[in-house]
């Protein structure tokens, strides 16, 4: 035992150094992605849902400093909207703050009240807002967020799918329905009203991209 | 003094294994999980890129250049306006549509909540002839589509926003 207990030692020593690690990955103890996915139970199905990598401690409360309403966040469920069962699953699938009506916190949001919005603010472009950005990016629902958005990982949030401040003060979809316009709306301004920020409003250049 | 060499010899193949094991399979075994991010809200699907989409500009054209409708289909559009509920938008509700009409934009809005799209399209435009509205009418107005909530959560973000024929 004793003369051979160095080539048993050498050899337990490299099986530890290789086939222990490969078991580690195997059983996802090693280095792998930080932001796993877990599975949730939508009610309409099992979806795969990423834990926000947002590391912007916005406050939703506070909406930037561009106007609109300014209503902090209400755990309102607006029962009496026609948009209230849109609110029940946005708010399901909002794991990253609360209370979670950042979008309508006082149960007055309309698509009417955002055409008027549109209308006073920006009127020569009203149909690039109102008929293809936020058709496209949201489809008119003010409390939406998108999990999976490949260019922010605070995700993307309200009816223009704006971030958490990743592109500055007015990059904020976090806030109710009247500011998300006029964050849009600034920021857009800022970029020569390009509507560069949006890709949906690529589906037409003619009007958007005048 | 034989047993202990086996056993020797059994762990120098263990060793050996799992060095080809490794070589073989580097560091795939922890991603299997890993699925790429989406716009579309569908998880592993890949990102699509948005181009031009000639059905929308050819709405916004029929928006911006509104063509005047006929009598008949102008007291249609009219009765329908006076029809939306206490919202002050929406006309009708249903499993697959819901249909608004918003003023401020002088719009009539369908969303579409289920992803039969087609058949949803095709219904919405059968209930405006139902009312009477002819289908030169409709695509006056223009009737516009979009997805809504239900079928962007499978996936859907857009429908194309004419009817068919307009």
């Amino acid at each position: 035992m004793k003369k051979n207990s160095p080539i048993t030692t050498i050899c337990l020593l490299l099986f530890l150094f290789t086939f222990l690690p490969a078991s580690a990955y195997a059983f996802g103890g090693g280095p792998g992605p930080t932001n796993t996915p877990q599975n949730t139970n939508t009610g309409a199905g099992t979806s795969v849902q990423y834990r926000s990598q947002s590391s912007v401690t916005t406050n939703v409360g506070n909406p930037p400093s561009s106007g609109g309403s300014g209503q902090p966040a209400t755990s309102d469920t607006c029962a009496n909207s026609p948009f209230y069962r849109r609110y029940l699953f946005d708010f399901a699938h909002n794991t990253v703050f609360s209370p979670k009506n950042f979008g309508d916190p006082i149960c007055d949001y309309t698509m009417s009240g955002l055409a008027t919005l549109i209308h006073q603010h920006d009127d020569a472009h009203f149909y690039c807002w109102y008929n293809v950005v936020v058709a496209g990016e949201s489809g008119y629902d003010p409390n939406v967020e998108q999990l999976n958005d490949p260019y922010d990982p605070a995700h993307a949030w309200g009816n223009f799918q704006m971030g958490r401040g990743k592109n500055g003060a007015d990059d904020h979809g976090d806030v109710d329905w009247q500011t998300q316009f006029l964050n849009a709306l600034h920021h857009n301004n800022a970029q020569g009203n390009t509507f560069d920020y949006w890709s949906t409003a690529m589906r037409d250049p003619v009007h958007c991209h005048p | 003094m034989r047993k202990y060499r086996y056993i020797i010899i059994a762990l120098i193949i263990v060793v050996l294994l799992g060095s080809i094991f490794i070589l073989l399979f580097p560091q795939q075994t922890p991603f299997r999980n890993q699925q790429a991010p989406s716009t579309t809200g569908g998880p592993g699907q890949p990102t699509p890129t948005i181009g031009e989409d000639k059905n929308v500009e050819k709405e916004l054209n029929l928006l911006t250049n509104r063509r005047p409708l006929a009598a008949s289909d102008t007291d249609v559009k009219a009765r329908l306006e006076k029809s939306v509920g206490n919202d002050g938008e929406t006309i009708l509700t249903t499993d697959e549509v819901i249909i608004r009409y918003i003023g401020p934009a002088d719009e009539f809005q369908v969303e579409i909540d289920t992803v039969n799209i087609e058949k949803a399209k095709t219904d919405a435009v059968s209930w405006f002839l139902a009312q009477g509205m002819s289908m030169d009418g409709i695509c006056k107005l223009p009737l516009n589509f979009f997805a809504g909530s239900p079928i962007r959560q499978q996936g859907i973000n857009f429908v194309s926003p004419l009817p068919a024929g307009c």
